[in-house]
């Protein structure tokens, strides 16, 4: 409550704050100086948008249209004979920017975790994406169409995606495309587990399906990539290429898929020679090149003249440490991993390849075959059609290790060798 | 011509005229101004990425408030950029710039999942326990720059933002060793005890009973503020602070006592994303809402139910704009532009209208 008391303390407050006044005057003689130019840039800004809303021929046409086309998508399939026209005479002026005129029958959305030009893991699953929908076009014979996010082919599959999605907002995400009506929902990173298992109890007739997924409902499914199996191989390759008798390794997170993958490098080098040392580094990171390129300088400080990255912006740092200490006259060879990442410099001798873009194209084939099922995993190994390998560079290779590890290959295909998988770290 | 000295006549003497009659119109007049000239600006960003910048507004409102899927889920954003904002707006109002709801936030998160994992308590005692429990930890960890500030003159603003990074690192260091989940498989802790969920209140939809802690606090934080001597000497040492002292109102207690209470609220925001959305202990359990928040405070202008619908208007711009990348292809970084060039336009305006209404 307000007292009489404080009624006086607020007019002596009032007093003092008079006092400051004639000092405010002078600054807000600035103020009114700055804020009249600036009123006037945005004036600018103003009009400067409107004419080029309007400068675009037809665009304000195109606008109109756009707008009835998203909710006749949100309609579900119900699209009404003059809406279609209205978007079949507007769809020569359309650029490729404005949403599918028409619902598709199929609809697949992919949730990604990197950028589709991560050259790597997030970069694979794009160009699945892509693959799957030229071979689907050819399939059929309609024209593949692409937008900023989503590709059509025809007007019989649509395929959307989003990039950047950070675990922890990953729910959203899914939730938005099962509400809009995507049929098969592939979330491409482990760590969304809880919003893919939340989300999938809420829409129960849309199949989800995330890598290594190791719990699973009538509508989950997890795809696993047995990357371990052409991380041996790396490993074996490393062990023959090194001189100084200590290799190394770095991975961004713990998760089980790329714990397998270095237990197995690691296998792989001991399987040629147990005396070799392999070091191991933790990033914390896919993405931050400035860590993948510390890392690898450790690693090659440490001794290591052989370097297996695993991961898509850390291997661009990575490559970077290796290329500078080969320009310093140290005989160091990178493997890649994640993509096939041979093509980025000559100091990478191979890559592992998980083959997402052959993964993915076939979940999407599958789904559209009615094959795909929910509550069972899918299995790609090295050995099957579409799955990991390893990509060599034959040229920057000798060609008696080539050979080797083509033998210890064949091993692993027979069944002479049997990788195993193991997803704690330690011994 | 020479009758020009009329010029109480003229339109801009009208508009200061009505202006100094009904100060508060010359908030809502800044803030449609200020989303005019956003929507305008960002139009230029939009078309010169090659987008049509009327289907990204669109998809942008589309995506906020479309369906009652995306009003759900604005509003589950929302949430806790409410009980955030309307912390900071006590300590703003107290001339307090408290940047670190961030740090609070995430320490609350980390103390009240130790209790929500590892002790098996009843729901009744567990949620008001949780509650308590994040209130307490977020005040704590305020109130220490808080006190520096009160005791010493130590600048807040700097103190809270380093105090940010602590909780950050503490939570990578606990989700990969002491607290990892039993499978020792991901960065992350197990999942919180069944009966600390808060439980979702729309069936089909993320939705959940926080909504109902923000709307008690806000009224709570309205009382507080506009009713009480308490709320009165937090704004009078905020306007002044020395008069403030002269006319014997303690200001370092006020200091303190602002610090706490931002604190304590950017704490229980902590407590309701981790048991009403995540259940779990892990990286990114706050996409900077902390930070968010304090453009929700500064929009609402510091007042309770300005900062209720500012934090739905942030909450439909980050949900919105998520749909935006999706449904027009814009990226998404494109919000950020959009949230500063709102903040500033509405600031912007309202300088001018004030310095409009004093003028005559």
């Amino acid at each position: 409550m307000i007292t009489p008391q404080l009624k006086v303390n607020y007019l002596r407050l009032y007093l003092s704050m008079a006092l400051c006044k004639q000092c405010s005057e002078v600054v807000s003689m600035e103020a009114k100086l700055v804020a009249s130019v600036v009123i006037a840039l945005i004036i600018g800004l103003i009009v400067g948008a409107a004419v080029m809303g309007y400068a675009v021929p037809k665009a304000t046409e195109t606008i109109t249209t756009t707008v009835t086309t998203t909710k006749t998508i949100a309609a579900t399939g119900a699209v009404t004979t003059t809406v279609t026209t209205t978007v079949t005479t507007t769809a020569t002026i359309t650029t490729a920017t404005s949403p599918p005129p028409v619902a598709p029958k199929f609809k697949i959305a992919l949730s990604l975790p990197g950028s589709i030009n991560d050259r790597g893991w997030t970069q694979g699953a794009y160009e699945g994406a892509l693959k799957a929908a030229e071979r689907l076009a050819a399939m059929y014979g309609v024209e593949v169409s692409k937008g900023p996010n989503w590709i059509k082919v025809g007007d019989i599959i649509e395929i959307a995606w989003t990039e950047n999605v950070h675990p922890a907002e990953a729910e959203r995400v899914i939730r938005d495309y099962a509400a809009r009506g995507y049929g098969l929902v592939i979330v491409h990173d482990y760590p969304a587990k809880d919003a893919i298992l939340s989300a999938a109890e809420d829409y129960p007739d849309i199949i989800f399906a995330y890598p290594t997924g190791d719990e699973f409902r009538p509508n989950v499914l997890g795809y696993w990539f047995w990357a371990h199996e052409p991380s041996f191989l790396a490993g074996v390759l490393a062990a023959k290429l090194t001189k100084t008798k200590v290799v190394g390794t770095y991975y961004a997170i713990p998760i089980p898929t790329i714990v397998c993958c270095v237990n197995a490098f690691k296998a792989g080098v001991h399987y040629v020679d147990p005396t070799i040392e392999v070091k191991v580094i933790e990033t914390g990171t896919f993405e931050d090149v400035e860590k993948g390129y510390e890392a690898a300088m450790a690693l090659i400080d440490a001794g290591c003249d052989v370097i297996y990255g695993t991961g898509d912006g850390i291997n661009v740092g990575g490559i970077q440490a290796v290329e500078k200490a080969v320009s310093e006259g140290k005989e160091v060879y990178f493997i890649g991993g994640c993509g096939d990442q041979t093509g980025l410099s000559d100091v990478v001798v191979a890559s592992v390849d998980w083959d997402a873009s052959g993964v993915i194209t076939m979940l999407i084939t599958q789904y559209l075959q009615g094959a795909l099922q929910g509550g069972r995993k899918y299995e790609f190994t090295m050995a099957s059609l579409e799955g990991p390998r390893l990509a060599i560079a034959k040229d920057r290779v000798p060609a008696d290790v080539y050979d080797y590890v083509m033998s210890v290959f064949n091993d692993i295909l027979l069944g002479n060798i049997i990788v195993e998988r193991v997803t704690t770290i330690g011994e | 011509m020479s009758e020009m000295s009329e010029s109480s006549v003229s339109p801009i003497n009208f508009l200061a005229f009505f202006l100094r009659k009904r100060p508060k119109s010359i908030i809502i007049l800044a803030i449609f101004f200020g989303i005019l000239a956003t929507l305008g600006t960002s139009a230029i960003f939009i078309t010169s990425i090659g987008v049509d910048p009327l289907l990204a507004f669109y998809c942008l409102f589309e995506g906020a408030f479309g369906s009652v899927q995306s009003i759900s889920e604005t509003l589950v954003v929302s949430i806790p950029l409410m009980i955030i904002g309307l912390g900071l707006s006590v300590a703003f109002s107290c001339n307090v710039w408290n940047i670190g709801a961030e740090g609070q936030l995430l320490m609350a998160a980390i103390t009240c999942s130790v209790i929500a994992i590892y002790f098996d308590l009843p729901g009744y005692i567990m949620i008001p326990l949780l509650l308590i429990i994040g209130f307490l930890t977020g005040a704590g960890y305020a109130s220490l720059p808080g006190f520096l500030r009160a005791k010493y003159n130590v600048n807040e603003i700097i103190a809270t933002i380093m105090l940010n990074y602590i909780p950050i690192y503490l939570i990578d260091y606990l989700i990969s060793g002491p607290m990892m989940e039993k499978r020792h498989l991901l960065p992350m802790s197990d999942l919180i005890q069944k009966t600390a969920i808060l439980g979702r209140i729309l069936p089909g939809t993320r939705l959940h009973s926080g909504l109902f802690i923000a709307i008690i606090i806000a009224v709570i934080i309205y009382f507080i503020m506009s009713k009480t001597t308490l709320g009165y000497e937090l704004k009078a040492s905020g306007l002044d602070a020395k008069a403030s002292y002269y006319a014997g109102i303690n200001v370092k207690r006020n200091i303190i006592l602002s610090m706490i209470i931002s604190g304590g609220l950017a704490g229980l925001a902590g407590m309701v994303e981790l048991c009403g959305v995540q259940y779990r202990l892990k990286q990114g359990i706050s996409p900077g809402y902390g930070y968010t928040a304090i453009l929700v405070a500064l929009l609402g202008k510091c007042h309770p139910i300005g900062v209720v619908l500012s934090s739905i208007f942030f909450g439909g711009l980050l949900v919105g704009s998520d749909f935006m990348q999706r449904g027009a292809g814009v990226p998404f970084a494109l919000v950020y532009v959009i949230q500063g060039l709102l903040i500033f336009y509405v600031m912007l305006f309202e300088a001018l209208l004030i310095s409009l209404s004093e003028k005559v």
